[in-house]
């Protein structure tokens, strides 16, 4: 066992420490917000805001943890951590607290945990590994075991339910499959078929009303100012009210008198563009494509396909959850329970994208070696 | 890796890169394209101010006397932002405080809140509000909704939901309700009130509600002392508007209340406070509430703090305070002392009346409504405005409406028109009446100037008047003694008030000529432009107009109409139904006095002799009302002429001083709330009519004549000290009204002192039989102007001439 936490003193110099700095700035612009967002600066409410560091530290510590094993040893477990995650999906449902309409959560307080979080990054390796494996993707009975193994954790967390995890989860999976070459045909057909089964779960009353609401609202926000669409008609007030160079930490806006609930989880974004303004965002936005862009290096480079596969499914999932999260605050997109990755509060949620970033840090430091 | 993947990997870059771009271009529209846009409204969402209202401006008289001022008054208010009281907690610190106020004797203070559950002998009732049953049912289901009740609940079964939801009920069955705490019925449904108050502004809990105003402050006191028991109830004070001399003045001070639903969205737009503050309802209270073309603002700047709110509307941070500037205070034209005189006179005079003191063989018992305005000839200044009977303003000014039991009283809904009073109807100012012969005078002046008569013109009073065919008007000493005046000079026909006269002058003056002239004192619309008369008062006036012919037409358009409607049924079969769009069209047509034959056919009338019908008629009532013996009538100040007291005194004023007409006022100055002068209030000219001076004496000896022996007010003016001029006039009403107890109108116009006239006064009491019976009243005002005498006792006349 020892012998394959001891490595190469060398692979250290292909840490790409630029990912790192990303993610820290992030992550202490999260904390910033959270602060603002939670009165931590004006009435000394520092409760959250030290929740979220000690999850930090905790994250960070399992940051360290993954990219010292190979990324091959921990995607040999896959079956493991992909039983493990079914079953605390299956246990969540059981024993899980209620929050916001969803049974999603272990445990209570700042220390309850959100498996659906952890089933995320369980099925990217799982997935990785099986594509991996396989040659040719376009088969039937290649897809559909990519889809048993997708819709497992898919359906448990619809039934807290979680349908915007869900959409993350999808868009992700979509990511992985498309760069292992699927064929076009099935992405029109699944797009036909998405429309068709969106009308029948509309019809069937599968979602819940305020799920209906919310889609509903988005479609026509001047529908109802008070009811559903005054959170994304406030969120989108806030975002532009930060200005170029935004209201200051320390001013008050609308994001500290909890006209927009939830804003120091779902609408974080809101807190940090009205209190940095636009030149807070852009900085911000190139920390995440920093990330992004390196890592899609990396799995360019990476020395097997199912490191290649593991970093774009975290990609993935990151692009599309920072389009989601930052979507719903400026209109473009529903509103959607949905963390922005390393800004929103919540531990689960800090966890899962540390070790995400650890993995693709992970796949970069041990690439292959490019000799010139 | 293989190729395709290597393709793929690149496309998914291109998609992250489309992504950001997307996103950080919405952000730069929303940011820095509308950023401005959106900074303000975020502003208003999370910022609000609340109002610490500012001392109302005072009122004075021209010599400093206070009309209006403010005293400290002691309020209960009630706020859970800070203590967050559970329910059960709340329902304890609110009894407990209503019960204390009870003990200290002030539960008349305590507030009303609007509640659509009462109780009344044993049973439960829903009242919304409105006699409109649709309206209610809409109030009703919000009510319902707010509570998230079943809409089908009656009364007594949302009281027990609500009585449940707010933890008030401890148990019910039938026909038993139990409460917590001992709490009567009545306590309950009072808890109840106060709990809906406390929902209703669920959002905008930044403002406490108030439980009591203007309590005592022995109330106050034993608030303040039980004060740790009754988290949330804090006692503020507060000025209250107080009008020191009761019901004097009211008829120009007005009175303040509650912002009205109409009014709502002006006065938010001007940040007043909706639910708290009291504005000016009538009167100068409202002229001057918040007059940005005068400048005067009662209201001042309302202090306050500027604070944080979250979207429940609790206070997060104080982040500004403002000290609050008072209102300015304005200094009226008004002589208190001629104002309580003039008020006394009127009243003890139409008692008189009333009781047959001033004629003992045929009281007048409805002389009920009487109004009288003095002005100072020489600038304009109204020294006196009284309209009565009036009401008392400080009815209003603590809650802003005014006691239950006494608004039959104010606003009665079943009476006599002209008999039954409305004391918060200005009848100085918009009380337009025939003014009779008071009229006349005016008529004499037209004629001198414009050389129809001279001064010693002899017109042969004949009795019946014969000088223009179908014209029947009399002398009223025909009328009523078969008799006539013979010859009579101008002088002569003011001072015996000889119809005949004036008819004569009238109809060698002709329409355009009379018409002109009473518009040079204000009283016919602007022959050229149509524009309404007016005497420049700064409160709000109706004034009348003199034989105006579309005023005619307006009266007489039903009537027209109803024959109309009659002959088309009886002859052509033709129904025009009332208040249909057809209706409302020929009535349009008929008024407008404009053919239009498409009109008829689109509304059914094709027969020609129909149309042809119509167009007669038509044609005969704008004919009508543009012959020459409508002028004939009005000279006389009958007809279609009807006049404010406050035209008439304008009208006298500006013939005895010469004619210059100046802008009736009641704002002499305005004084900074530091007592230095913001606006000093110049006489201002309206128009400056010129006028022969030997004509205007002509007619000021015929006025004069008037208070002299043989004069219609001698026996008023007999050995008063000072010579004075005057008309009196009787404007008569018609058969049907007297049968309802309607009688003449009695005005008296004059002005004193004779040589140098320095005010003028006109007076109009409703169903008072005869103008000379109101003279008494410009006796006293006279007395108490010129301090002849301090007893202002009313002199009895035993006599009456004509």
């Amino acid at each position: 066992m020892l012998s394959k936490l001891t490595f190469e003193r060398k692979i250290l110099k292909n840490i790409d420490y630029s990912i790192i700095l990303s993610v820290l700035f992030i992550t202490l612009s999260g904390l910033i917000s959270i602060g603002a967002a939670t009165l931590a600066f004006s009435e000394g409410n520092w409760q959250r805001i030290a929740f979220q560091f000690i999850w930090f530290i905790i994250s960070s510590a399992v940051f360290i943890g993954v990219i010292l094993i190979d990324y091959n040893i921990i995607g040999g477990y896959y079956k493991i951590l992909y039983i493990i995650s079914i079953i605390l999906l299956i246990a969540v449902l059981l024993f899980g607290s209620v929050r916001n309409n969803a049974k999603a959560w272990l445990g209570v307080g700042p220390l309850g945990i959100q498996p659906s979080e952890f089933a995320k990054i369980a099925t990217i390796i799982t997935l990785a590994k099986v594509l991996d494996d396989i040659d040719n993707i376009n088969t039937f009975k290649n897809l559909s075991k990519i889809a048993l193994i997708s819709l497992i954790p898919m359906a448990l967390i619809q039934l807290q339910p979680d349908t915007g995890t869900n959409l993350i989860f999808a868009m992700t999976i979509l990511g992985m499959i498309f760069v292992a070459g699927l064929d076009l045909r099935f992405i029109y057909w699944s797009l036909i078929a998405g429309i068709t089964s969106f009308i029948a779960i509309w019809k069937l009353n599968i979602l819940k009303e305020y799920q209906k609401n919310r889609i509903l609202v988005f479609l026509r926000p001047e529908m109802d100012k008070l009811g559903a669409g005054y959170n994304a008609y406030l969120a989108k007030i806030a975002v532009g009210s930060g200005k170029f160079f935004g209201v200051g930490l320390f001013n008050s806006g609308l994001t500290d008198g909890k006209f927009i609930p939830e804003a120091h989880t779902d609408f974080i974004f809101c807190v940090f563009a009205e209190k940095f303004g636009f030149i807070g965002v852009i900085l911000l936005f190139l920390a995440y494509l920093n990330i992004i862009l390196k890592g899609i290096n990396i799995a360019r480079t990476s020395k097997d396909r199912f490191g290649m596969f593991l970093v774009i499914g975290i990609l993935s999932m990151f692009v599309f959850q920072i389009l989601q999260n930052v979507g719903m605050d400026i209109g473009l997109m529903p509103i959607t329970g949905i963390p922005l990755p390393f800004m929103s509060y919540g531990g689960s949620s800090l966890l899962t994208n540390m070790i995400s970033i650890g993995l693709i840090v992970n796949v970069g430091m041990r690439r292959q070696k490019i000799t010139f | 890796m293989d190729k395709k993947e290597a393709t793929r990997v690149a496309v998914f870059k291109v998609i992250v890169y489309i992504i950001f771009i997307t996103l950080i271009s919405r952000i730069f529209y929303l940011q820095v394209i509308n950023g401005e846009y959106y900074r303000t409204l975020a502003e208003e969402k999370g910022r609000k101010f609340i109002n610490e209202i500012a001392p109302r401006g005072e009122i004075l008289d021209r010599n400093g006397q206070k009309l209006a001022t403010n005293v400290q008054s002691f309020n209960v208010t009630y706020n859970n932002v800070k203590s967050k009281l559970d329910n059960d907690e709340i329902n304890k610190v609110l009894l407990e405080t209503i019960r204390l106020i009870i003990k200290n004797g002030d539960e008349a203070k305590i507030n009303t809140p609007t509640f659509p559950i009462v109780y009344n002998s044993g049973s439960f009732y829903f009242d919304f509000g409105s006699n409109d049953y649709e309206i209610n049912k809409k109030r009703e289901k919000k009510f319902k909704e707010l509570y998230s009740l079943n809409e089908n609940l009656d009364a007594r079964q949302t009281f027990i939901e609500l009585g449940k939801k707010f933890d008030i009920l401890t148990s019910y069955d039938k026909n038993n309700l139990n409460f917590k705490y001992n709490m009567t019925l009545e306590e309950a449904l009072r808890l109840m009130a106060f709990r809906h108050m406390l929902q209703e502004s669920k959002f905008s809990q930044y403002r406490a509600i108030y439980i009591a105003k203007n309590v005592a402050k022995k109330t106050a006191l034993a608030i303040e002392y039980y004060r740790n028991q009754l988290p949330g109830i804090l006692t503020e004070v507060a000025p209250l508007r107080k009008y020191p001399n009761g019901e004097v003045g009211s008829a120009f001070l007005g009175y303040i209340g509650k912002i009205g639903e109409e009014e709502k969205d002006y006065y938010s737009s001007l940040g007043y406070d909706l639910s708290r503050e009291l504005v000016g309802k009538q009167g100068l209270e409202k002229v001057l509430e918040n007059n940005k073309e005068l400048n005067i603002s009662l209201r001042g700047e309302p202090g306050g703090i500027e604070v944080d709110v979250d979207k429940f509307g609790r206070i997060i941070r104080e982040t500004a305070r403002l000290d609050s500037v008072p209102g300015d205070t304005v200094v009226t034209t008004i002589d208190l002392d001629l104002q309580k005189v003039t008020e006394k006179a009127l009243d003890e005079t139409m008692k008189n009346i009333r009781t047959g003191k001033i004629k003992t063989d045929a009281p007048y018992p409805n002389a009920t409504i009487g109004a009288a305005v003095v002005v100072d000839v020489k600038t304009g200044e109204i020294l006196a405005l009284a309209s009565r009977p009036g009401f008392d303003p400080n009815w209003f000014a603590e809650k802003g409406s005014p006691p239950k039991e006494l608004i039959d009283y104010l606003w009665p809904q079943n009476g006599v028109y002209g008999i039954t009073p409305l004391p918060t109807y200005n009848y100085a100012t918009k009380g337009a009446v025939s003014p009779g012969s008071t009229f006349k005078p005016l008529v004499a002046l037209m004629g001198l100037e414009e050389g129809v008569i001279t001064p010693d013109t002899i017109i042969y009073d004949k009795g019946v008047y014969d000088g223009l065919p179908g014209f029947n008007g009399a002398c009223w000493i025909w009328n009523e003694k078969h008799r006539t005046h013979g010859p009579v000079d101008v002088a002569k026909a003011i001072q015996v008030s000889c119809n005949y006269f004036f008819f004569e002058v009238a109809k060698r003056l002709g329409k355009e000529k009379f018409y002109e002239w009473a518009n040079k004192f204000g009283l016919v619309s602007d022959p050229k432009t149509g524009e309404s008369p007016n005497t420049g008062i700064e409160i709000e006036e109706s004034p009348g107009e003199v034989a105006n012919p579309q005023k005619i037409v307006k009266s007489n358009v039903d009537v027209t109409l109803l024959n109309i409607r009659e002959n088309l049924k009886r002859k052509y079969g033709i129904y025009i139904n009332k208040d249909t769009a057809g209706y409302k069209a020929l009535r349009n047509m008929l008024i407008s006095g404009q053919y239009d034959e498409n009109l008829l056919d689109s509304i059914g009338i094709l027969n020609e002799n129909a149309k042809k019908y119509i167009k007669y008629e038509m044609e005969y009532l704008h004919t009508d009302a543009n012959k020459l013996y409508q002028i004939l009538n009005a000279a006389i100040g009958q007809g279609y002429t009807d006049l404010t007291p406050l035209q008439m005194v304008s009208y006298i004023s500006t013939l005895v001083n010469g004619g210059y007409r100046y802008k009736l006022h009641l704002v002499k100055k305005v004084l900074n709330p530091d007592g230095t002068l913001k606006y000093e209030n110049k006489p201002e000219l309206i128009q400056k009519i010129d006028i022969d001076s030997k004509y205007i004496d002509a007619i000021k000896e015929g006025m004069k004549k008037v208070t002299e022996e043989g004069g219609t007010a001698s026996s008023t003016f007999r050995n008063f000290p000072i010579q004075t001029g005057g008309k009196t006039g009787s404007a008569s009403v018609d058969k049907y009204l007297k049968s309802k107890g309607r009688a003449a109108y009695g005005w008296y116009v004059g002005f004193a002192p004779y040589d140098n006239p320095q005010i003028a006064v006109a007076i109009v009491i409703y169903n008072a039989g005869h103008g000379s019976y109101a003279a008494p009243v410009a006796k006293a005002i006279y007395e108490q102007y010129f301090g002849l005498n301090k007893s202002t006792e009313i002199q009895k006349s035993s006599t009456f001439d004509h």
